[in-house]
């Protein structure tokens, strides 16, 4: 009897255990670009090696202000050749983070913007070309804001704010760097 | 002999069973991590082994940075100690790095072997998977996953990574070569933020310094305000962001002294009533059709959330962060409390019919207090109610006991301490008064979100999804039951014994430490500064879909 019972508990604990994972879906989360594919849309074949940036000071104030909130991190990885910067920055926009890569040209305006990892399961809309086409050729405006009004996306306005504010920052960044040289 | 034959086939129908559907949704899902370089507030713990100099040094150690500042910490043979010497330092200062020696002579052999070798400031970039200066030559495993770094002299080799809270990876195995020196870094666990600050970044300290506390939310009898004798919709009240953030530090700050425990520990009722594996899985269904009884919730759930195409995926979700706060040490608590809020915030909208004590076109918002209070009085109920039904009854000092320690949960949820009843008496009062109100109603869309909850999305649901409905069909108040159109007959209540038959021999029969539940096995494993591994490692991997959830 104890055997029997045995038995179907076992059977009973396998089954649920695999009705459950076979119901396991994976996390919303979507990989549009690799970091490697972003820095040759800046850079061509030659990419340069990573810089380092502590972010302290004047540059960390700018750059939080740029963002609308303090930023976590103490110093950020970005790229540079011959005036041309490039930066891959987190930002929330919901819930998740999405990974979005910023390329700045010499003349402080954006050439290149693309999102790398959208992780969210609504809103991923901001990956379309169409609508970052908008920002390119935007500089930064004296009080860290982006020159120009990006026309936002319906139901993705969290997702939107979020690549405004980054785009912001790369641009802060841009200049500092650009300070420095 | 033909006993063991039996069981062998049982084994093997399991393996080809695993093998069929691969092994790949055993384990969490891949995901791309945050980049480690966004960290500020962050610990990791484990144990080293440093061969140099012709000396060997073994000792556990954590290592903490809060902004520039961190602290390599020399902890000995206890994981989980004091620390006996720290190494305390600025990253951009390296040469300000200074020894503090705490705990004798052995502990100051170790950390001082380990500066001859190595700066800590480095280890700060290294352990993480970063290296240290533009300089390094690294070697990628994936988008922000080091295999390989090649710094100072050091050649760093990852060989494992562990996920931890805030979608980040971070190394869980690292062997240092160099010139006649090497260095092994087993990491046991990690926190990736809220060590210091309980709030959010949204929130300044002259936010926090205008909050106006709780004053809104007080009443004279918590009932009455919640469940109005009219039959009326209680008077909508929500607090902001800077009084929620008042409300997390007073437990940060005042109410529990011990991060690594979190808000309970194993002497509290919580872990003892929600760690034991059947009244949790028993109740579940219960508790999830009194929530979507609400209007408000239910409007929140089918007009915002993905429940719909993903009823497993929200219910999963809603269970990660009921455990984490539950079982989470006391950053991943406060990291679990603020993602719930976060995600509440944009939950808002206006009823789009009259439904029971709730007026067409009436505001909801998903951090309403009286709504929230439903929801939190959901599971607590639930859980006793299931507890004494499945174990065992509880005194009357136990309930209250337990009662006010879900105050604390129900604090870091956004509401206030004097919203709710007051102890377990009142709280079982507002229930009933609850279960016989117009407040609760089954609307269309919670027939709907009961129907998608129960309809088996594959061939391997059909058994537990019709189980799960019978026992929930005989758990829910009778009022409840008729209004989600459940039958409760003869057929089902031999069913439900049954079920509880086997439920009560599987409970006999199997190993003791299989009573309580998997996330309950991790936390005691963060007391104990252990990983967790083994069979319970596989049923959170398969149930969450993550490789921890409170480690």
């Amino acid at each position: 009897m104890t055997a029997i019972l045995f038995r179907a508990s076992i059977r009973l604990v396998g089954v649920l255990m695999l009705a459950v994972s076979l119901q396991a879906q994976a996390y919303d989360e979507t990989e549009y670009l690799k970091p490697e594919a972003f820095l040759a849309k800046v850079y061509g074949s030659h990419v340069p090696g990573i810089s380092l940036m502590p972010l302290r000071g004047e540059t960390r104030k700018k750059a939080e202000a740029a963002l609308g909130h303090g930023y976590s991190g103490m110093r950020l990885r970005y790229w540079e050749q011959e005036g041309t910067t490039a930066w891959i920055i987190d930002e929330k926009s919901k819930d998740m983070p999405m990974t979005i890569g910023v390329g700045v040209s010499p003349a402080g305006e954006i050439a290149v913007i693309e999102l790398l990892v959208y992780r969210e399961p609504r809103g991923g809309e901001i990956h379309q070309a169409a609508f970052r086409q908008q920002y390119l050729g935007l500089s930064l405006t004296e009080d860290n804001g982006l020159s120009a009004e990006v026309d936002g996306i319906t139901g993705a306005t969290l997702s939107v704010d979020a690549l405004n504010r980054v785009a912001a920052m790369a641009l802060v960044l841009h200049q500092a760097v650009a300070g420095n040289r | 002999m033909k006993m063991l034959s039996e069981n062998a086939k049982v084994v093997l129908l399991g393996l080809l069973l695993v093998a069929l559907q691969g092994c790949s949704s055993l384990k969490e899902s891949d995901y791309v991590p945050k980049s480690p370089e966004t960290l500020s507030e962050w610990m990791v713990e484990g144990a080293m082994e440093l061969r140099a100099n012709g000396v060997k040094s073994k000792s556990n150690f954590y290592f903490k940075q809060i902004d520039e500042n961190y602290e390599l910490a020399i902890l000995g043979d206890n994981p989980v100690g004091k620390p006996k010497a720290v190494i305390r330092g600025n990253i951009y200062e390296p040469e300000s790095e200074m020894l503090d020696v705490i705990g004798g002579y052995e502990a100051e052999k170790v950390a001082q072997h380990f500066q001859s070798v190595m700066k800590a400031s480095s280890l700060s970039y290294w352990v993480r998977g970063l290296p240290a200066t533009a300089d390094a030559n690294v070697t990628q495993q994936g988008t922000n996953l080091a295999k390989k770094i090649e710094e100072d002299g050091w050649k760093i080799y990852f060989h494992d990574y562990m996920s931890v809270t805030g979608n980040y990876k971070l190394p869980a195995e690292i062997k240092f070569n160099g010139d006649k020196k090497e260095l092994r870094l087993d990491l046991v666990r990690a926190e990736t933020g809220y060590l210091t600050n309980p709030c959010g970044q949204n929130v300044s300290e002259a936010d926090i310094a205008a909050a106006n506390g709780d004053e809104t939310a007080a009443s004279d009898n918590a009932v009455q305000t919640l469940v109005p004798r009219d039959g009326s919709a209680p008077l909508p009240r929500w607090i902001d962001e800077a009084n929620f953030c008042k409300q997390l530090l007073k437990i940060h700050d005042n109410e529990l002294p011990d991060p690594r425990v979190g808000l309970y520990g194993p002497d509290s009722m919580m872990w003892r009533l929600s760690g034991m594996a059947l009244p949790g899985s028993f109740g579940a269904g219960r508790a999830l059709l009194l929530q979507v009884a609400h209007p408000w919730v239910t409007a929140g759930i089918d007009e915002h959330s993905v429940v719909r195409n993903d009823p497993l995926g929200r219910a999963r979700r809603t269970f990660y962060h009921i455990l984490s706060v539950t079982y989470g040490s006391m950053p991943q608590v406060m990291a679990s409390a603020n993602q719930v809020r976060d995600i509440h915030e944009e939950i808002e909208g206006q009823l789009p019919e009259k439904s029971g004590a709730f007026e067409r076109g009436s505001e909801y918002r998903a951090n309403e207090i009286n709504a929230m209070i439903w929801v939190h009085a959901t599971l607590w109920e639930t859980i006793v109610h299931m507890y004494e039904e499945m174990e065992e009854p509880l005194t009357q000092q136990e309930k209250d006991r337990f009662y006010e320690e879900t105050k604390l949960f129900a604090m870091l949820f956004g509401i206030p301490e004097s919203a709710l009843p007051a102890d377990w008496n009142e709280f079982m009062e507002y229930n009933r008064a609850m279960w016989a109100s117009p407040q609760l109603t089954v609307t269309p869309a919670a027939m709907q979100l009961k129907n998608d909850l129960f309809k088996a999305q594959s061939i391997w649901m059909i058994f537990p999804m019709w189980g799960q409905e019978i026992i929930t069909s005989a758990e829910l108040p009778p009022r409840i039951r008729e209004q989600y159109d459940m039958k409760y007959g003869w057929w089902q209540k031999m069913n439900y014994g049954w079920m509880r038959a086997g439920a009560w021999t599987m409970g006999a029969l199997l190993p003791k430490n299989m009573e309580r539940q998997a996330v309950y096995h991790e936390a005691m494993a963060r007391l104990e500064g252990k990983r967790l591994g083994g069979v319970n490692q596989f049923f959170i991997e398969a149930f969450f879909d993550k490789e921890r959830l409170v480690n």
